[in-house]
C-alpha cells in the first residue's frame, strides 16, 4: 500500500527521529512510504492564536501538497488530523470548491496509531521498549486524539503488544497535560502546574516513564521533568514500537 | 409560523427496565437510592395504619385529603411541627421521584418545613416515566395547577468540603407508603 | 457598569483551592460514569441539544408564547432589555410594596445583574439562603462555581466564620452541626421575609410555567412562603413543551450529579389560585442583556447552556486557577465563552478566550453538545481583529508568508537549525543532548519553568532528501 508521510512541522524541525521510526514502522509494515517535498504545516498555530486568515492560507499549502495524489496520508500524531478534518471546516466554510477537497483529503489523513489499527488492521506490531526491561510505564492521551479524533484504543493497542515494559494506570490519564500550543507560552505557570499534575500522577502510580505521541505534549512533560530532575522518561510510542534490538 | 422539528424517537426510560420488576419495585429501588424510605401495605387501612405507628405522638403538620383523617395525635402549625404527613400524586419509576399538586386543603409549609415527613401514594399513581408523571400531574393542562412539586429523596448539600448532608432546608427524613388496591 | 465582569482573568494558578476543586472534579467525574451507565448517553445529549437549539431558533415566539400563558395564569411578566434594568425593576417592585427583607434563592442570573448590590443600596436585605451562597455573602467573598459556590473554602473557614456569627465554637469536622446553624438561621428568613426572589432553570411555553431545581429546598421555601415571587431568567432559558421540559429535566441533575432527578423539583404557574396558599403575586423578569444579540452567530449555541455546571468539573485550567480567576459572574469553559460573548468583547473579558489549553473536555462533557472549544477559537479570532496584538499579528503574517511556500519554510528550518542554534547554544547552558534551559524570546516564557529542546541540526526533511535523493 502506498501512503503520503505528513511529518508535521514540528517533528521535523525539533523531534526528527519521531520522523524516521514512523517512516522504518509503516515500510516494515508493508507500505511504501512517499514524502512529499511541497509540505509545510497544516496552520494550526495561527488558528488556535485567533488568526484564521493567516492559518488558511498555510492550510492552503497543505492541501494542495496533499491533492496531488489519492493516497493515505498519515501523519505521527493527531492534532494536525483533528486540524484537517475539524479546523478546515471553519477555514473553508465560505469557499464550497475548496472545502470539498479539504474534506476529501480528511477522509483519508490518519493519525499513526489510527491507521496502523484500524487501516492496516493491525492491533499489535511487536516492539520493545528502548531501555531497562520491565520499566513501568504511563501513557498520556493526546487530547485531540482522544477526544478530537475518538482515538482511545489504538495507541494502547499498540503499546499493549510492545515488550520490556508494563503499563500501569494512572489517575485521569485523559487529562490536558497543559502543552495546548501557544498556552504553553501564555499562561505559562497554569501549563506548567498541569505539567506537573500530569508528572506527579505518573510517578505516584510507579511510573518510569510516559509515553505518548504528541510531541508537543512530549516536549513540555520531557522538559518539566528534565528541570525537576525527575526519574521519568519521555517517549513516543513510535520509539517503543522498533523491532528488538535496534534502536 | 415555524413547526418545531419532530422529536427523535428515544428508548424512553431512563434505565435498562429491569426484567421481573414492576413499576412500583423499580420506583422503590430509585428512590431507595436516594436515601429515601418506602413501604408497602396492602390496603389503605393498612397503611394508614403504618403511618400512625410511625407518627406515634409525635406532632403533625398534615394536609386534609381523606386518606390522612385520625391518623396524628398530637397537630401543631407547620413550622413547630416535628413531621408532616401528606399525600402524593404520582410517583416515577424512572427517576425515583415523588409528586404532588398543592392546592386547597395542600398548604405548601406543611410540604416542606418539618423535618420528617410521612407521605401516603396510592400504588395507580406509579407511572414509568417523567413524561407520564408530569402529564398525570396536570403539567400539561390549560392551566397547570399553580404550584407542583417533584421530589427526590431528602433535601441535601455538599456545600461544604463536599461532604453530603441531608435535610438542609425540605425534609431530612422521608418515609413513603405505598398501598395497593382501589378504595 | 456591568456587574457580569468584575476585574480582567487572572491566569494563575492557586494551589490553596487547587485540593478542593480537584475533590469536587473527581466526585464529579465517578457521578458522570455513572451517568452513563443509566442511559443512553450519546442519544439524550443529542435529543437535548435539539431541545435547547429548538428554544434558542425559536426564540422570539417562544418568549412571546411564554408571557402569554404567565399573564393567562395571574402572573405578571417584565422585560429587561439590560441589566441595570432587571436590576431597577426588581428594586422598583420590592419598594412598590415596603419590602424590608427578602430571601434570595440561588441565581446566576442574579449575581449577573448585581441584585444583591442594587437592593442593599435601595435598602433592602437580600440575604442568601443556599447553604453555599450564604456563607460566601457572609464572608464578602464571592461565589466561584455555578453549582457550589462554596468549593473554594475549607470546613475549617465556615467554622470559623459560623463562630464569628453566633459566638459559639463549632468543630470543622461536625459537618451537620455547620449545616444544622445555617438551617436555624435561614428558616427565621423564610418564614418572614416578604418577597422570595428565585432564579429559573428553564420555563415551558406551552403552559407557562417556571421549573426550579434544587438540591436544598431553600428554593421551594423562597418561591412558597413570602407572599410575593419575583423570578429572574434569562430569556433562554425558555424552552417549547412539556417533552423537551421534561427531557432536560433529567438531563440536567444526570450531567451535574449523575441522576436523573435532583432532590426538589417546583414548578410554577402563576401565583397560588384554588386554595393554594402561596404567594398572591408572581412576577417574572425576563432578562436580555446581550442574549438576542449572539443568535444567528456562531456563538449561538453558547445559549443552549442549561447551567448544570458540568464543563467547570471538566476543565482542568478551572481546576488550576479556581472560579474567581476568571473575573466574571460566569466562570469554566462557558463563562469563557459567554462573558466576552454577551459583553461583545470589551476590553476587560477580551482575555478570557485564553484561559484554556483548547484540550476539548469541556465540548465532550457538556449535556447539550455546545461546541465550547470550537467557540473559544472563535473569539480569540474575534478579539485579535478587534484589538490587534501588533507585534504577534507580524509574527504570525510573515509566518504565514514564509509557510505558505516550501521554499520559504525550509529557509526557516535552515535558520533554526543553523544560525539559530548557534544563537540558543550561545545564550543558552546546553545540556548536551540537544536540551537547553535557557531560550530566547518569545521562547523564554517557556524555559522559566522547562528545558526546551534545540530544533533539529538537520530536520526530517533534509535527512529524507539525503537517504532517498
Amino acid at each position: 500500500m502506498r501512503v503520503q508521510l505528513f511529518v508535521t512541522c514540528l517533528v521535523d524541525l525539533v523531534y526528527p527521529e519521531v520522523g524516521e521510526r514512523t517512516v522504518a514502522l509503516l515500510e516494515r509494515l508493508g507500505c511504501e512510504v512517499a514524502f512529499p517535498a511541497g509540505q509545510t504545516c497544516c496552520g494550526q498555530p495561527a488558528l488556535n492564536s485567533g488568526y484564521p486568515e493567516q492559518a488558511r492560507r498555510v492550510a492552503d499549502r497543505f492541501l494542495d501538497t496533499f491533492a496531488a495524489s489519492s493516497d493515505p496520508v498519515v501523519a505521527p500524531f493527531g492534532s494536525c488530523v483533528h486540524m484537517v478534518r475539524h479546523g478546515y471546516e471553519r477555514l473553508y466554510a465560505d469557499d464550497p470548491g475548496r472545502l470539498t477537497i479539504a474534506r476529501e483529503i480528511g477522509g483519508r489523513t490518519h493519525s499513526l496509531p489510527g491507521f496502523v489499527v484500524e487501516v492496516l488492521g493491525r492491533e499489535e506490531v511487536g516492539g520493545r521498549y528502548p531501555g531497562e526491561a520491565g520499566t513501568p510505564v504511563a501513557y498520556h492521551h493526546e487530547c485531540h486524539m482522544l477526544r478530537g479524533l475518538g482515538e482511545a484504543a489504538p495507541p494502547l493497542s499498540l503499546l499493549g503488544g510492545v515488550r520490556g515494559c508494563t503499563l500501569v494506570e494512572t489517575e485521569r490519564a485523559d487529562q490536558c497535560c497543559g502543552f495546548g500550543g501557544t498556552f504553553a507560552l501564555k499562561l505559562a505557570q497554569v501549563s506548567t502546574a498541569m505539567a506537573d499534575e500530569k508528572l506527579d500522577r505518573a510517578i505516584a502510580a510507579g511510573a518510569r516513564a510516559i509515553v505518548s505521541t504528541d510531541v508537543g505534549c512530549l516536549m513540555h512533560l520531557d522538559g518539566r521533568a528534565r528541570r525537576r530532575g525527575l526519574d521519568l522518561k519521555v517517549h513516543h510510542l513510535v520509539d517503543l514500537l522498533e523491532p528488538e534490538g535496534s534502536l | 409560523m415555524d413547526e418545531a422539528s419532530p422529536p427523535v424517537p428515544l428508548e424512553g426510560r431512563a434505565a435498562q427496565p429491569r426484567p421481573g420488576l414492576d413499576l412500583v419495585d423499580e420506583w422503590r429501588a430509585r428512590w431507595e437510592e436516594l436515601d429515601g424510605r418506602a413501604h408497602r401495605a396492602e390496603s389503605l387501612e393498612e397503611a394508614r395504619a403504618m403511618a400512625r405507628e410511625m407518627i406515634g405522638a409525635a406532632t403533625v403538620a398534615r394536609w386534609h385529603d381523606a386518606p390522612l383523617e385520625d391518623i396524628a395525635q398530637a397537630q401543631a402549625p407547620a413550622p413547630e411541627a416535628e413531621v408532616s404527613l401528606l399525600v402524593a400524586d404520582v410517583a416515577v419509576a424512572d427517576t425515583g421521584q415523588v409528586g404532588w399538586a398543592h392546592g386547597a386543603g395542600r398548604p405548601r409549609g406543611a410540604g416542606v418545613l418539618p423535618s420528617r415527613q410521612v407521605i401516603l401514594l396510592c400504588e395507580d399513581g406509579v407511572v414509568a416515566s417523567l413524561a407520564d408523571g408530569l402529564t398525570r400531574l396536570g403539567a400539561t393542562a390549560a392551566p397547570p395547577p399553580s404550584s407542583l412539586v417533584l421530589i427526590a429523596g431528602p433535601s441535601r448539600t455538599a456545600d461544604i468540603e463536599q461532604r453530603v448532608i441531608r435535610g438542609v432546608h425540605a425534609p431530612r427524613e422521608i418515609d413513603v407508603i405505598v398501598y395497593g388496591g382501589i378504595e | 457598569m456591568s456587574h457580569r465582569v468584575l476585574h480582567p482573568p487572572r491566569a494563575e494558578p492557586a494551589p490553596a483551592i487547587t485540593v478542593n476543586l480537584h475533590r469536587a472534579a473527581g466526585n464529579w467525574a465517578a457521578k458522570r460514569a455513572s451517568a452513563r451507565q443509566l442511559v443512553d448517553w450519546e442519544a439524550w445529549r443529542e435529543e437535548a441539544r435539539r431541545v435547547r437549539a429548538d428554544a434558542v431558533a425559536h426564540l422570539p415566539e417562544l418568549i412571546e408564547r411564554l408571557e402569554e400563558r404567565v399573564r393567562a395564569a395571574g402572573g405578571e411578566v417584565h422585560h429587561a432589555a439590560t441589566a441595570e434594568e432587571a436590576a431597577a425593576i426588581i428594586v422598583g417592585l420590592c419598594r412598590a410594596r415596603g419590602t424590608r427583607s427578602v430571601a434570595k434563592a440561588k441565581s446566576m442570573t442574579a449575581e449577573e445583574i448585581g441584585l444583591n448590590e442594587a437592593l442593599e443600596l435601595a435598602g433592602v436585605e437580600a440575604v442568601e439562603t443556599d447553604l453555599g451562597e450564604y456563607i460566601v455573602q457572609q464572608l464578602g467573598d464571592r461565589p466561584s462555581h455555578i453549582l457550589a459556590p462554596a468549593v473554594h473554602l475549607s470546613a475549617a473557614q465556615v467554622a470559623e466564620l459560623f463562630g464569628r456569627l453566633s459566638g459559639e465554637a463549632f468543630d470543622p469536622e461536625d459537618t451537620a452541626a455547620l449545616v444544622a446553624y445555617a438551617r436555624g438561621v435561614l428558616r427565621e428568613r423564610f418564614l418572614t421575609a416578604d418577597v422570595g426572589i428565585t432564579g429559573v432553570n428553564m420555563a415551558v411555553a406551552e403552559t407557562g410555567s417556571l421549573v426550579l431545581i434544587e438540591s436544598e429546598g431553600n428554593i421551594r421555601l423562597s418561591a412558597s412562603l413570602p407572599r410575593t415571587h419575583i423570578a429572574l431568567m434569562g430569556i433562554e432559558k425558555v424552552v417549547r413543551d412539556w417533552t423537551g421540559a421534561a427531557h432536560l429535566m433529567q438531563m440536567l441533575p444526570l450531567a451535574s450529579h449523575g441522576r436523573p432527578a435532583a432532590a426538589s423539583t417546583s414548578i410554577v404557574t402563576g401565583p397560588a389560585r384554588d386554595g393554594d396558599d402561596g404567594p398572591g403575586e408572581l412576577h417574572l423578569v425576563l432578562l436580555d442583556a446581550g442574549r438576542s444579540a449572539i443568535r444567528g452567530t456562531d456563538l449561538e449555541e453558547a445559549l443552549q447552556c442549561i447551567r448544570c455546571g458540568a464543563c467547570l468539573y471538566a476543565c482542568p485550567v478551572y481546576r488550576q486557577v479556581g472560579g474567581h480567576a476568571y473575573g466574571s459572574s460566569y466562570s469554566g469553559p462557558i463563562g469563557a465563552v459567554i462573558t466576552p460573548a454577551l459583553e461583545r468583547s470589551s476590553p476587560e473579558t477580551a482575555q478570557l478566550p485564553w484561559m484554556s489549553s483548547l484540550c476539548g473536555a469541556c465540548a465532550e462533557a457538556c449535556p447539550v453538545k455546545i461546541p465550547l472549544d470550537d467557540q473559544l477559537v472563535t473569539l480569540r479570532a474575534a478579539a485579535q481583529a478587534r484589538d490587534p496584538h501588533r507585534g504577534e499579528a507580524a509574527l504570525f503574517e510573515a509566518w504565514a508568508r514564509l509557510w505558505s511556500r516550501p521554499a520559504g519554510y525550509r529557509a526557516t528550518a535552515r535558520t533554526a537549525g543553523k544560525a539559530l542554534g548557534p544563537l540558543w547554544r550561545k545564550a543558552a547552558r546546553a545540556s548536551g543532548d540537544g536540551w537547553t534551559a535557557r531560550a530566547p524570546f518569545p521562547f523564554d516564557g517557556w524555559t522559566s519553568t522547562r528545558d526546551v529542546r534545540s530544533p533539529a541540526g538537520e530536520p526530517f526533511h533534509e535527512r529524507w532528501s539525503k537517504r532517498r535523493g
